[in-house]
């Protein structure tokens, strides 16, 4: 058993040495599908890194009546910081709440004017609040809205976000489900490619086929080297696939960190952290692939 | 032994191949088989070698009812029958000694036993020198002696040959013959097929005559005589 399977991984080899003109095309077509897949799921981990960077500039600020006392702020902020939804409290001092304030409102002239209007800081202290997914932040809301919070807090400026909040959600969804759909065409075409393409190359060697049934050949002892050299030649492609990939995402790196400004994401290092799923799945999918396209294709020429 | 009997073979209903063949083959024989272009010669053969199915009797080799024999066991048949063909059918990207050692790798032999007899085998056709060549560099009648080499070394009981000079000079038709021959010494029963009258009558062996599907003549050492 074990001298046959050695012996038939040598015939293999062979095979594919001295047809690698014929398998050249068959690798180039596989090579040219993966990148296609792959290039995909850059594009959706784009898509995940964008919509994170928008969530993470999410906050709430929570604005305190000047006549609040640093200690009832603090006792608010400790309430919070316990929470299992709550990311991050920061807490910013009356005149940075104010520059805070600005800041945000800088595009809303008539906050401006109205503040400039005052000759004193309207403001308290204040929180920054930040949750850690983007449905937390009913909850806090809804705590900071509690009555015995409700003496304290001169404004919380949420409100302008939950619209915005709601869209970006419907947004990733629906990015999220095209990029599933085009994946899965992807997929599918891509099988539909290589399926052909292992058929072209088994139904040029059917005259090879045929006189090793003549000799008296077993259905399987022909079938199996045919198997392996599609396998190895499914792994030299998804191979020459990962060598070609990673300069390819060490050449956007550039373009991707000028994207996405401030949020520190290296494709490559995500490709690393993630090289079993995202490759693991690959190599599995092509040698089922292989031995499945195989066995179909080289049925039909096994009737001599 | 091959014993046909009462065969008929019908691709199509305007298409007899074979009619009503009965014929006994003792064991050891050499026997020709002759005929025109579309006698039915192949289609004998190619019931032998089970390639296809008689419409009616029966087919025996070896005492092996081979008439409804399963599509599992044709290749146990086909490794006790050794083919030789007129195109040759070597396999391309295999070297000389690869094509002989693929008759026997079917068997289940051994590297061993493979790197044993192929030499022998090779020596006895002339071609030790060429063991490693693919057949693209060989001749047509070095490629016909590998074929044959082929077809010996797993010692088939029978040689089947199908035109095996059709696409040979005069010089290799005679070295082939002579091999057959050769083989037929050694106990192997030889069925030739051909259409080439001098080899036919200086063989002086047993010659069966087909013409339409129908055996017209069967002479102990017959002649070629359509």
């Amino acid at each position: 058993m074990f001298f046959s399977i050695f012996r038939d991984i040598k015939i293999a080899f062979q095979n594919f040495y001295r047809n690698i003109g014929l398998f050249l095309v068959t690798i180039i077509i596989i090579i040219l599908a993966l990148f296609s897949i792959n290039l995909l799921i850059v594009l959706n981990i784009l898509t995940n890194a964008s919509i994170d960077v928008i969530k993470k500039k999410i906050d709430i600020s929570v604005y305190f009546k000047p006549e609040t006392s640093q200690d009832q702020v603090f006792s608010i902020k400790s309430r919070l910081e316990v929470l299992p939804e709550v990311e991050n409290v920061q807490f910013l001092q009356k005149k940075d709440a104010l520059l805070w304030f600005q800041k945000k409102h800088k595009d809303d002239p008539k906050i401006l004017e109205a503040l400039q209007e005052l000759d004193d800081n309207p403001l308290g202290d204040s929180l920054i609040i930040q949750a850690k997914k983007i449905k937390d932040y009913k909850t806090i809301l809804n705590i900071l809205d509690e009555r015995q919070y409700k003496n304290f807090i001169y404004d919380k400026d949420f409100g302008d976000y939950e619209n915005f909040i709601d869209q970006l959600n419907l947004s990733s969804n629906k990015a999220q489900q095209i990029t599933l759909i085009i994946s899965i065409i992807f997929i599918f075409i891509g099988i539909l490619v290589i399926f052909n393409t292992v058929k072209i190359t088994i139904h040029t060697r059917r005259e090879e086929i045929g006189i090793m049934k003549l000799v008296g050949a077993t259905n399987w002892f022909i079938k199996i080297p045919f198997i392996l050299e599609t396998i190895i030649c499914g792994i030299f492609a998804f191979s020459f696939c990962i060598i070609l990939f990673y300069p390819f995402l060490y050449i956007i790196q550039p373009l991707i960190s000028g994207f996405l400004e401030d949020y520190n994401f290296n494709i490559v290092s995500y490709f690393n952290r993630h090289f079993l799923q995202i490759f693991g799945w690959q190599f599995v999918f092509i040698v089922i692939l292989s031995i499945i396209s195989s066995i179909l294709a080289i049925k039909k020429y096994l009737k001599v | 032994m091959i014993l046909f009997k009462n065969v008929t073979k019908i691709y199509s209903s305007n298409s007899t191949a074979l009619k009503n063949i009965n014929l006994h083959i003792e064991p050891g024989e050499f026997v020709s088989i002759v005929g025109q272009s579309g006698a039915g010669k192949t289609t004998l053969i190619k019931l032998l070698i089970a390639e296809e199915k008689a419409t009616e009797g029966e087919i025996i080799i070896g005492g092996w009812n081979i008439t409804n024999i399963f599509e599992q066991e044709i290749p146990t048949l086909r490794r006790q029958i050794g083919v030789v063909f007129q195109d040759f059918k070597l396999l391309p990207k295999k070297t000389v000694f690869e094509n002989v050692a693929f008759a026997l790798e079917v068997i289940g032999a051994s590297s061993q036993k493979i790197k044993k007899i192929i030499p022998q085998v090779l020596k006895i056709v002339g071609l030790e020198e060429k063991a490693n060549y693919f057949p693209e560099y060989l001749s047509g009648g070095e490629k016909q002696r590998v074929v044959i080499a082929r077809s010996l070394s797993h010692r088939p009981k029978l040689l089947i040959a199908d035109e095996p000079t059709g696409n040979l000079d005069s010089i290799n038709v005679q070295e082939i013959i002579n091999l057959l021959l050769k083989i037929n010494q050694f106990k192997t029963t030889v069925v030739l097929v051909t259409h080439n009258r001098e080899i036919v009558n200086t063989l002086k062996k047993r010659v069966i005559t087909l013409d339409r599907g129908i055996i017209v003549g069967d002479q102990s050492k017959g002649r070629y005589v359509i």
